[in-house]
């Protein structure tokens, strides 16, 4: 009663109320009378005036008379129709009645009013009168006699059925109505409010239903035949937003809209399988005590992650201020409860009375009841597990279970298998398949075994054959009267579980458990035999979830990454880089846990114990704990976290992972100098390496400073090349091995072995005596300072509209930097590279400075430069490269340029030199990926073993330098010519220059194979062979040059003085040397005439032409025609092809959408490549590419618009 | 429309009868047909579809259930076609919930199969 008041929409509320008050008052008035005893009375009285319930009761009169029951039987509703029938005697009457209520009143004429209130009294009367027994057991007769007629609509209809409700065009709509989140059922409520109070009022709503689900907040459906039905429904709700009106939802959807999905709804139920949510307790497992679904809150058991310790050490003032305390940093293991903990951590714990026969405990406010930490948590902070957990994760929960006052051992089988469903509804049903040899548990036959031919048709049973003598019939069971049997030896297969999938040999078995070796992991699993069936397949395992496979390394969160080492349903278990050899952490995250698959533009570097550079694929040792000697090969490089494969470990795929300060690299000449400090060891290496050339004094300046010098930095990087000639024959000569000094080198060293190894420690060491001594730099910065190497950096503008401003670097590009000017605060500028100066720059020794002269001096400076201030923050978990798309191309472009105006000059250098860098570049090919990988994206171009070097590599480049540097007057040739495939090492010697000046042989920018360098063409000796191609070239270009020269120097000692020179200019001097070092990096970009077939150009007298055929040496033969944006090209009819040269065309740039080739690119890989351009940014287009769809990042200037 | 049950309200006169988060609390539905309201309206007037299906010995407390999910208010049984999908088109109009999310008791279901009857749930 009361109901119409209660829900009124805000508009005509008011009225209707009034309207209301008086129906339910006159009614009451009316009926009233009748007595309050009456049990139905209230529901029926209070209708409106003249209708239902008067209908009722005059209908019930003329059924007592019997008259026209049939009729009025089919129209009758829901529970009762055929009461008349049986109806007779006038002792039940009211029951009758009762069902009445349930009439619908199809085809009632409306009969006197007057009939009604007599007719209740009689009931009531008799009622009144009737024991209460007496009316139900009269009620149960009744209705048992026609039980199962015309019950309420609740039969299964099938799916057959339930398909012929499908909604048809003839059907009301569903209408989408936007309301206010959480108030969903508010709004239905409300619209069947206005819709009984409208209805009252003669105007009734025309919509049909509304639908409130709770999975779906902010909206309800409302059924209705138009929209403007619901429209004037939802007019005036408070709780709808009436504005955003209604939405029709398809047909094809209006089933999914007013469906719940069963399983989405909570089925939390005691001894349900949960896992909790976030929290301390994430991802742990628990089971559901009791739930209060009213006040959505459900009582678990989980083992407890209290620090006893830790929680009464808290003062009273801390519990106060925080009473839940903070999490603690370090997340405390699970621990079953045991209240001697709590008592020697001097907490209180009390006794509580015990329940369900376990001993309960009260510490401070948490409850322990045999074990377990009782906890009652909301619950939604709940996952219910749609699946049995693990067999682990179930051992572990039960470790809890069984420690009570008796002394059962941990992990209890039968304890264990308790806590499973043993009912088979999922579990069992279907995992019997043909063939399975089982043993019969239960019923006559107990003990026996069978073979199992099949389910039955129901398949609820299974059709067994018992193994008696003579006996060959086929027996039904039901699942739960057989055990599945193995014996060891045997192969099989994983049906459920978190092993699902996987296949192996039975090891060991114990009652219903086996232990079975995965052919995919190779380690012991523990399996219920009810899960395993028989199978000589051997599965590949999962090897895949969703996106990631099997040993990826993915992000977990900001500061976790870890490699997939197992996979299982839904879920993959984690070796995170949170954990040490000694203690591997291992986690289990489902699919959504994982952030992403990591993966490096440019592979990192990190540095060993000894500051030795460790890079992907090296092989480290691990010289403490209990992996001590024991090693393996680095496969993924995360922030100074290994990430090994050992050969020899079972565990975690045999991955583990590893701080990189933890281990050392094998063969590393690290430990031998090592004695002292780093930088001093590196000091002497440099020194040892330096001996006799110019460029020792580089290595030891570096360190003598104290690494403070900026000059040394500068040169820490050039070092490393002119030991590097060095070096090979260093082994003996050059003290602690540090000799490797040449980045390059070391980088191919390690395959080659110890000696080369100490190469690489020499390199490490002189980078950091440049840096000043910084403690971690990893190669990585390499790159990273290529292009950051402004990052960070003050700069001032001196050209363009911000000229005269100053500001900070914020990110840089190739071409561009991005500037917080001082003055224009919160607003990033973009300004070109040209139009800024490193202005502010402290000079000495500092990072900036060293960048700057760095930069000015060409790019092999700046890197290191940057890199010695780096302090190793830019180092193994410094900052990535800004901007790794565009590895490094623009700034060496700038850089090539610097060199070019030094070499002239102090070398005297043909001019050659200053194209040089050009040749490489087109050479540069994908091999060298792996050596330079990490640091040198830039690098790579030049030293990348072009296709014409091939794994000859250095032969070819000694004879290219040769000519080289006998320009430039340089004696030493025969160290450059040293190069035999019997003496490897002199080979790279004299190589180590050579490769550097190869290019200028090269001349000029002419595609590499096009050139008529004749030391590259000839380059294919086996004298090359000792180096692998890789290795070799890297080391060669960047390094090598400059040993070369330095090792002339002495020759030359006014050109390379200033070289050495701390200044920012430096360099330039050196440019010979300083040619090869920054050359390379200026001459990542590739370029080939040879791809320039298909795309668009205009000659010099404008025309536009079409690129037929295209040589390498830029001889074009092109097609001449008109182009328009809107039609594209036309060629002209009738014109002959015409032959061009590449140089004096015009490439015409794309535009957005257009198709487009790559004629130009750092890296091989991409040159040639067609595709679509999506974006223009700034100088960069975005291109997607045809083949493999990948999306890249290319200067514009590479693109050339293409005609189809 | 001559038979309808109550709009769901929690019937408490000394609160606002508009507070629906308090009515929400209180709402329970009918294990049988599915039928919503509130706790009190249920004692006062039992369920409107399956009332004589209960003697007057069984409370409403037994045949009912917090535990529901969804809520459909129904305005027209016979012409909505949710109704129909949803089997309710044989009840009187009123709210019902979309699905019931507990077993029926067992009490209950010796009752119901004494009737023959099978309760769907949605």
């Amino acid at each position: 009663m009361g109901k119409k008041r209660t829900y009124d929409d805000d508009d005509d509320g008011g009225a209707e109320v009034e309207d209301d008050l008086e129906d339910d008052d006159a009614a009451a008035g009316l009926e009233d009378s009748e007595g309050g005893s009456d049990g139905e009375g209230p529901s029926k009285r209070k209708r409106r005036r003249g209708s239902s319930f008067i209908d009722e009761a005059a209908e019930e009169d003329d059924e007592e008379d019997d008259e026209d029951d049939k009729q009025k039987r089919k129209g009758r509703s829901v529970f009762i129709d055929d009461i008349a029938d049986v109806d007779d005697e006038d002792e039940e009457e009211e029951v009758e009645e009762d069902a009445e209520d349930l009439i619908d009143d199809r085809d009632v004429e409306i009969p006197d009013a007057a009939a009604a209130p007599l007719n209740y009294r009689r009931i009531t009367r008799e009622e009144d009168n009737a024991r209460e027994e007496d009316i139900l057991r009269r009620i149960e007769e009744r209705y048992r006699d026609y039980a199962g007629e015309d019950i309420p609509d609740t039969a299964d209809t099938g799916v057959v059925g339930q398909q012929g409700l499908l909604p048809t065009p003839n059907d009301p709509k569903l209408w989408l109505v936007t309301c206010k989140v959480g108030h969903e059922r508010e709004a239905v409520v409300q619209l069947l409010q206005k819709s009984y109070t409208l209805a009252e009022r003669g105007t009734p709503l025309r919509i049909l239903s509304a639908v409130a689900l709770d999975h779906l907040p902010g909206f309800i459906y409302v059924e209705a035949a138009k929209e403007s039905h619901v429209m004037d429904a939802i007019r005036g709700l408070r709780t709808v937003y009436v504005g955003k009106g209604a939405k029709l939802v398809p047909l094809n959807e209006m089933v999914d809209a007013v469906t719940v999905n069963r399983k989405a709804k909570d089925d939390m139920a005691r001894d349900t399988w949960v896992r909790i949510r976030g929290g301390l307790y994430k991802d742990d497992l628990a089971r559901v005590v009791d739930v209060d679904p009213v006040a959505g809150r459900a009582t678990i058991k989980l083992l407890h992650r209290l620090d006893f310790a830790a929680l009464a050490n808290r003062t009273e003032e801390q519990r106060k201020k925080n009473p839940f305390g903070r999490a603690p940093t370090v997340r405390p293991m699970p621990k079953v409860f045991n209240p001697e903990e709590a008592r020697v951590a001097g907490l209180l714990v009390q006794r509580l009375p015990a329940q369900d026969g376990m001993p309960s405990y009260q510490v401070l406010s948490h409850t322990f009841v045999g074990g377990y930490l009782l906890r009652r948590v909301g619950i939604k902070t709940l996952i219910v597990l749609d699946t049995l957990p693990g067999l682990e994760d179930v051992a572990r929960f039960n470790a809890g279970a069984t420690t009570g006052d008796d002394d059962a051992p941990a992990t209890d089988l039968s304890s264990l298998m308790a806590t499973l469903p043993t009912d088979g509804t999922s579990a069992n049903k279907g995992t019997f398949m043909k063939g399975d040899k089982v043993r019969i548990i239960k019923g006559d036959l107990e003990n026996l075994m069978a073979h199992v031919t099949g389910l039955t048709a129901d398949g609820t049973k299974v059709t067994a054959i018992p193994e008696i003598k003579g006996f060959s019939e086929e027996v039904e069971f039901e699942p739960d009267e057989l055990t599945k049997i193995f014996s060891v030896g045997q192969r099989v297969r994983v049906l459920a579980g978190q092993y699902a999938g996987d296949t192996g040999m039975v090891v060991r078995v114990e009652e219903a458990l086996c232990y079975v070796i995965s052919d995919t992991s190779r380690e012991e699993i523990k399996v219920f035999a009810r899960d395993l069936t028989e199978s000589e397949m051997v599965a590949s395992g999962i090897e895949m979830l969703g996106e990631y496979q099997l040993h990826d390394l993915v992000q977990i969160n900001q500061s976790t990454a870890g490699v997939l080492v197992r996979i299982e349903k839904d879920a993959a278990r984690v070796l995170t880089c949170n954990g040490t050899p000694d203690q591997p952490d291992v986690r289990l995250y489902r699919l959504t846990d994982i952030q992403r698959k990591i993966t490096y533009k440019q592979k990192p570097v990190t540095q060993d114990q000894a500051g030795n550079q460790v890079r992907e694929k090296d092989f480290v040792m691990i010289p403490s704990g209990r992996m001590k000697g024991r090693g393996g090969s680095v496969v993924y490089i995360w922030r100074g976290t290994l990430f090994l494969h050992c050969k020899d470990v079972a565990e975690n795929g045999g991955y583990v992972a590893v701080r990189s300060f933890a281990t050392r690299m094998r063969g590393a000449a690290g430990g031998g100098v090592t004695g002292g400090s780093l930088n001093s060891a590196r000091a002497s290496a440099i020194l040892g390496g330096t001996p006799g050339s110019i460029r020792s004094t580089p290595g030891s300046v570096g360190p003598s400073p104290g690494g403070t010098t900026y000059g040394s930095s500068g040169f820490s990087r050039y070092t490393p090349a002119s030991p590097r000639p060095d070096d090979p024959s260093s082994s003996g000569g050059f003290t602690g091995g540090g000799i490797g000094a040449d980045g390059k080198f070391q980088m191919s060293l390690p395959q080659r072995g110890g000696s080369y190894g100490g190469g690489r420690g020499g390199y490490g060491g002189g980078q950091q005596g440049g840096g000043g001594g910084s403690g971690s730099y990893s190669g990585r910065s390499y790159q990273a300072q290529a292009h950051s190497q402004y990052v960070g950096k003050v700069v001032r503008v001196v050209k363009g509209p911000y000229n005269g401003y100053r500001g900070r670097v914020k990110q840089q590009t190739d071409t561009h930097v991005q500037l917080e000017l001082d003055a224009v605060a919160g607003r990033p500028v973009t300004v070109p590279m040209e139009y800024v100066t490193l202005g502010e720059a402290p000079r000495s020794g500092t990072a900036a400075a060293a960048a700057a002269s760095g930069y000015r001096a060409g790019p092999g400076y700046g890197p290191s430069a940057a890199r010695g201030s780096a302090d190793g923050r830019w180092g193994s978990d410094g900052h990535p490269p800004q901007t790794p798309a565009h590895p490094g191309m623009q700034t060496p472009a700038h850089y090539s340029m610097t060199p070019s105006h030094p070499s002239m000059t102090p070398a005297h250098a043909p001019y050659t030199p200053a194209h040089a860098p050009y040749t490489p570049a087109h050479h540069t090919s994908g091999e060298n990926d792996g050596y330079w990988g990490d640091g040198g994206s830039r690098h790579q171009p030049m030293t990348a073993p072009t296709p014409g070097y091939g794994g000859t590599a250095p032969t070819p480049q000694q004879q290219a330098m040769t000519p080289a540097l006998t320009p430039q007057g340089f004696t030493p040739q025969e160290a450059m010519h040293a190069p035999t495939p019997a003496g490897p090492h002199q080979l790279h010697h004299g190589v180590a220059g050579t490769p550097n000046l190869a290019p200028t042989p090269g001349l000029a920018r002419t595609p590499y194979l096009a050139a008529p360098t004749p030391g590259v063409d000839a380059a294919p000796t086996p004298g090359g062979a000792p180096f692998d191609a890789s290795g070799y070239t890297p080391g060669t270009h960047a390094a090598t040059g400059t040993p070369g020269l330095s090792a002339h120097t002495p020759g030359m000692p006014t050109a390379y003085t200033p070289a050495f020179t701390p200044s920012g200019h430096i360099y330039t001097p050196g440019t010979p040397g300083g040619l090869d070092v920054g050359t390379p990096a200026v001459l990542g970009i590739l370029e080939d005439f040879g791809t320039w077939g298909g795309i668009l150009v205009q000659t010099p007298d404008g025309r536009s032409c079409v690129v037929r055929s295209a040589q390498p040496d830029g001889t074009l033969s092109l097609q001449p025609g008109t182009f328009s944006q809107d039609a594209g090209f036309a060629p002209d009819a009738g014109a002959a092809l015409e032959t061009h040269d590449a140089r004096l065309l015009t490439v015409v740039r794309p535009s957005k959408r257009d198709k487009v080739k790559v004629i130009k690119a750092e890296t091989q890989d991409v040159l040639g490549v067609t595709g679509t351009l999506i974006g223009i940014d700034n100088a960069d287009g975005i291109v997607k590419c045809e083949v493999s769809n990948d999306m890249k990042i290319l200067d514009m200037t590479f693109l050339a618009k293409m005609v189809a | 429309m001559e038979q309808f049950a109550d709009v769901p309200a929690h019937n408490e006169s000394n609160r606002d009868p508009s507070d629906f988060a308090l009515t929400n609390k209180n709402l329970v539905c009918c294990y049988v047909c599915r039928l919503v309201k509130s706790r009190n309206q249920f004692r006062e007037s039992g369920c409107d579809n399956c009332k004589n299906l209960f003697g007057p010995s069984i409370s409403s407390e037994d045949y009912t259930t917090p535990n529901f999910s969804g809520m459909i208010s129904i305005m027209d049984p016979k012409a909505s076609w949710a109704c129909k999908w949803l089997h309710l088109g044989r009840y009187v109009p009123g709210c019902y919930a979309m699905a019931v999310n507990d077993e029926v008791p067992d009490d209950l279901q010796d009752i119901l199969e004494n009737k023959g009857i099978k309760v769907r749930h949605g």
